[in-house]
């Protein structure tokens, strides 16, 4: 199953909801950077693919604003991994953030709803 | 910085094992799907996308500071020229010259018209009053009673000032030397807003009655100097002239009057000036012109307003007093620069030398450009593999960037540093002139600025082209190291600047011989004596005290002292020797002719009182008439020679001989008896001017110069018997500007030589940068192209058509270089037309000259890399690419 070949049930990640992801499924426990990308993809059944690309970068700006932690620990692989956890600021982050999303999906809806 | 240096790394580290262990996950869960290990790893990676611009991306994100990114930059920009450093010194040493004729000349600029007048209060509302009558009246000054009116009508001005310049034999008792004093009126020091270091300074009320007011003030340099700093100064008796006066106090340090050049030691009250003057310091004269004006513009009143209003006080002036002042003018300038006189002349002549310079640095410019470019070019293979990698291209131009700016701050460095060699050498300079002057054209922190200014803008714009193109690199052929062969009949931007290399520096050829020249013409012009084998001596009895009898008596026992002295050919007083800045000049009123109504319809002419002899001890040569002789002694019959501009345009060529003359209407007439050749009298670039000579025996002085021929080399090794004839006959004498006469021409000669050194070196200077601009685009043009050429010689082409297919391209460039260099010339020409004396801005053999010149230069610049490439081996070449 390549993973590369363009799927047309991919959804394109709205800009800045990728952080929420991120926060939301840390919120679970502690994750290393390839395990949130898995996470997200399966929880939304295979929907969104998230370019390692963006994942790092987004999980290194959350790092650096003091939403999420990270720590090196031993892994399955018996490899050092880097895990991140979720901060009480990013708690506090996810949580205003999702009342956000959830006030603006109502409000879509409604504008979208079938005449 | 080193904590923060580890830490960075270790985050690096850190970096690479998140992103390794990513992969690895990755590939073990394509395994687990089912493929080999090998295809696993691929798909991974491939599915990952650019690491190293993710890694780019995610260092971004650790919040590199602007500063932190600089820093970088700047390692990087020191390891890629390190790598280079042939480059980066020829860089930086172009630059640097450039840069420094360019600061060192804006340093003068600086000193000259940008920097306020030290020690005085809010310099810039001070204007100079300059009075003109037109005709050849060199100095713009101005009459007492004028001054006076001036100062009393006027509505424009809070204050104005008259200021004289006297020589005066100023110190303690028993050590007195010729010091130049200035008058000054009483409200001088007020007006100026001078604050005293000692004692108090001159008052209106210290200026009130002529004569009455035996009272000095010392400028700080001249307490120092003529007073060893006496701290008990204030009150002390000081003797000018022989007479005591009184010093009031010292000014405070740092002032030195008006005159930007001139320093004075000693400031004397103008009711003194006949005191000081003698004969000649005649307060009530209107006609008498021998004071300069210095005044302080009311708030709100701009210069030109007060020059209308001064200028209608003139017209009433010129209405009273036609035969003084009619057809009058005034205009006002800021001070400094004896008024408006130095001032027009200076500012030319500065702004040649700055238009030169900044060629100069132009040129210095165009050079680093075509170095960059014949840089990025060697860099090509670099850049591209950097580009493929997924450096941004704006990256890649920010380092180029920071590349250049620290070649041209390396290069400002050297400019500046240079700047400051050159005008500290300036600043030691002592001319060889009877006048205290001061030259302090010091590098200061505008000069600084503007080296940083310059340099960078220099990195900027001639650094951001040759960075544009290098980034626009086509990646595939430049990665396969492939020259861009099928694109070498086009232009390319390295072409434009070597045309545009050769075009500026034929400019700055074309502009240096033709001053140059102009100058050569100058100094080679016939001055209308020889001075070469003359001594000089000065000595003015009116400091000692002597009154007319004595010094008539003492004039001729020296006179017949000296020609008896060994070694002498001839020897005769002079008043005045010509080209020495202190010529008078004088009205002349032809016999015959009616008197004209405005004094500025009146003609002038320099003249001079000389004893028997003088002009066969100049060796100038007489016409027609006599020499003065025995005849003319006191009491004689007043008598003239004047010269043939004198006669052909005075007497409008009719025979002079036996024509009269007078210096004013109401005076006797005067007999011409002799005509002279014409000469030089005020200074090199003089149009023939009048100028007529009276007997030193009928118009007595008491300031006068021995005159002196000798067969001895040097001829001022006679001077110390000349001393030794002088003391015999008093020793209390003091002489002054003892020397040879060629010695005390130098000051005329100094500026033009000056001059004509600096821009041969200016045009050296450009000549040099073109040649090596020439050559590294040109040896540079061949590397590129040795492939083709070893293609074309495999295929037979001879060893002269290879030649001759590198030097016609060579031969374009130069060429239209030097068609548009020439047409900039010629419009340059006409710009210098002003300045250029006895040269034609389209002379020919400059034309011809420069021509042959850069032609030469380009020539020698192209056959070195064009036999380079006759020598390329077919074989090789084909194998190298």
């Amino acid at each position: 199953m390549p993973k590369n070949t363009p799927n047309e049930n991919h959804i394109e990640l709205l800009q800045g909801t990728l952080d929420m992801l991120i926060l939301r499924t840390l919120q679970w426990g502690p994750q290393h950077g390839h395990g949130v990308g898995q996470a997200i993809r399966q929880s939304s059944a295979d929907l969104l693919l998230i370019e390692r690309g963006s994942l790092y970068p987004a999980l290194h700006r959350l790092e650096s604003r003091g939403l999420i932690e990270s720590e090196w620990k031993a892994s399955d692989l018996n490899r050092r991994a880097k895990y991140y956890r979720l901060t009480e600021a990013g708690r506090e982050q996810l949580v205003a953030e999702q009342s956000k999303w959830k006030l603006l999906v109502k409000t879509i809806t409604r504008v979208m709803r079938p005449a | 910085m080193r904590w923060d240096f580890w830490r960075r790394k270790r985050r690096n580290t850190d970096l690479d094992d998140e992103i390794a262990y990513d992969l690895a996950l990755e590939t073990e869960e394509q395994i687990r799907s089912g493929v080999t290990r090998q295809e696993a790893e691929q798909a991974s990676r491939r599915d990952f996308g650019n690491v190293g611009l993710l890694k780019e991306g995610i260092r971004e994100t650790w919040g590199w500071t602007s500063l932190e990114r600089l820093g970088r930059d700047l390692r990087f920009g020191w390891r890629s020229l390190r790598k280079s450093p042939l480059f980066a010194g020829m860089a930086v040493l172009s630059l640097a010259l450039g840069i420094g004729a360019n600061a060192s000349i804006f340093s003068v600029i600086n000193a000259i018209l940008f920097r306020p007048l030290p020690g005085v209060e809010r310099a810039s509302e001070l204007v100079s009053l300059n009075e003109s009558l037109g005709g050849n009246n060199p100095l713009p000054l101005i009459s007492y009673p004028n001054y006076l009116d001036f100062r009393d009508r006027n509505s424009v001005l809070t204050g104005l000032a008259g200021i004289g310049f006297v020589p005066a034999s100023v110190g303690p008792k028993g050590n007195c030397q010729r010091v130049w004093a200035i008058t000054v009126s009483g409200n001088y020091f007020e007006l100026l807003g001078v604050k005293p270091q000692a004692g108090r300074l001159l008052q209106p009320e210290d200026d009130k009655v002529r004569g009455g007011h035996p009272v000095m003030v010392l400028s700080y340099t001249g307490w120092q100097k003529r007073f060893g700093g006496d701290p008990n100064i204030v009150g002390a008796k000081a003797l000018v002239n022989g007479r005591e006066f009184t010093v009031l106090g010292v000014t405070a340090k740092g002032f030195h009057g008006t005159e930007l050049f001139v320093a004075p030691d000693v400031f004397v009250p103008i009711a003194m000036q006949q005191e000081l003057q003698g004969g000649s310091g005649d307060l009530d004269r209107r006609s008498n012109r021998g004071f300069f004006a210095v005044g302080r513009l009311k708030p709100g009143v701009t210069m030109l307003q007060a020059e209308s209003a001064l200028n209608a006080i003139g017209r009433q002036l010129a209405q009273v007093y036609p035969q003084d002042d009619g057809g009058m003018k005034v205009t006002l300038t800021p001070p400094g620069l004896l008024g408006a006189f130095l001032r027009n002349p200076i500012i030319g002549f500065v702004a040649v030398m700055f238009g030169v310079s900044c060629l100069v640095l132009l040129v210095a410019c165009v050079n680093l450009a075509s170095m960059l470019l014949a840089r990025a070019g060697d860099k090509r293979k670099e850049t591209a593999i950097r580009l493929a990698l997924g450096a941004g291209r704006s990256v890649l131009i920010r380092q180029q960037l920071t590349e250049n700016l620290m070649v041209a701050l390396a290069g400002g460095l050297g400019g500046a540093l240079l700047a400051l060699w050159i005008t500290s050498a300036l600043a030691a300079w002592h001319p060889p002139v009877d006048v205290p002057l001061v030259v302090s054209a010091n590098v200061d922190l505008r000069v600084f600025l503007f080296a940083l200014l310059v340099s960078s803008v220099t990195a900027l714009l001639f650094g951001l082209l040759p960075a544009l193109q290098a980034t626009k690199t086509d990646l595939v052929p430049a990665l396969k190291n492939e020259a861009v062969t099928g694109r070498f009949r086009y232009w390319h931007l390295r072409d434009y600047m070597v045309a545009a290399q050769v075009c500026l520096s034929v400019l700055l050829l074309f502009c240096s011989v033709l001053v140059v020249k102009s100058l050569q013409r100058s100094l080679d012009a016939p001055i209308g004596f020889q001075p070469r084998g003359v001594a000089t001596v000065s000595f003015d009895l009116n400091m000692q005290g002597y009154d007319e009898p004595r010094g008539r008596d003492f004039q001729r026992r020296i006179l017949d002292k000296v020609r008896q002295l060994p070694g002498v050919e001839s020897a005769a007083l002079a008043d005045n020797i010509p080209l020495t800045l202190t010529v008078p000049w004088s009205p002349v009123y032809i016999e015959g002719k009616p008197v004209p109504k405005r004094a500025s319809d009146v003609p002038t002419a320099y003249f001079f009182a000389v004893g028997p002899d003088y002009f066969h001890t100049v060796r100038t040569r007489l016409i027609s008439g006599r020499e003065f002789d025995a005849r003319d002694k006191q009491g004689g019959q007043r008598v003239a020679i004047v010269n043939s501009a004198f006669a052909a345009q005075l007497l409008d060529g009719a025979k002079p001989l036996g024509r009269r003359f007078s210096t004013s209407p109401t005076e006797k007439p005067i007999e011409i008896v002799g005509v002279v050749e014409n000469g030089k009298y005020y200074n090199l670039n003089e149009k023939p001017q009048d100028a007529f000579w009276t007997p030193l025996e009928i118009s007595y002085q008491p300031k006068a110069s021995l005159v002196v021929r000798t067969q001895m080399t040097p001829p001022e090794s006679l001077v110390p018997s000349l001393r030794a004839a002088v003391r015999e006959i008093d020793p209390s004498i003091a002489l002054f500007s003892a020397g040879s006469m060629e010695d005390q021409l130098s000051w005329t000669f100094f500026a033009p030589r000056v001059a004509a050194i600096a821009l041969s070196a200016f045009g050296i200077l450009a000549l040099v940068l073109s040649a090596t601009g020439i050559y590294g685009v040109m040896a540079y043009a061949v590397s590129r192209r040795t492939r083709e050429i070893g293609i074309r010689m495999a295929i037979g082409a001879t060893q002269s058509q290879v030649l001759g297919s590198v030097a016609r391209s060579a031969a374009i460039l130069i060429g239209t270089g030097l068609v548009l260099g020439f047409a900039m010339a010629l419009g340059a020409g006409r710009l210098l037309e002003r300045i250029l004396y006895g040269v034609k801005p389209t002379d020919p053999v400059t034309f011809t000259i420069v021509f042959a010149i850069m032609l030469g230069v380009g020539a020698a610049a192209t056959f070195i890399p064009a036999r380079r490439a006759t020598r390329i081996d077919p074989m090789q070449a084909l194998r190298q690419e």
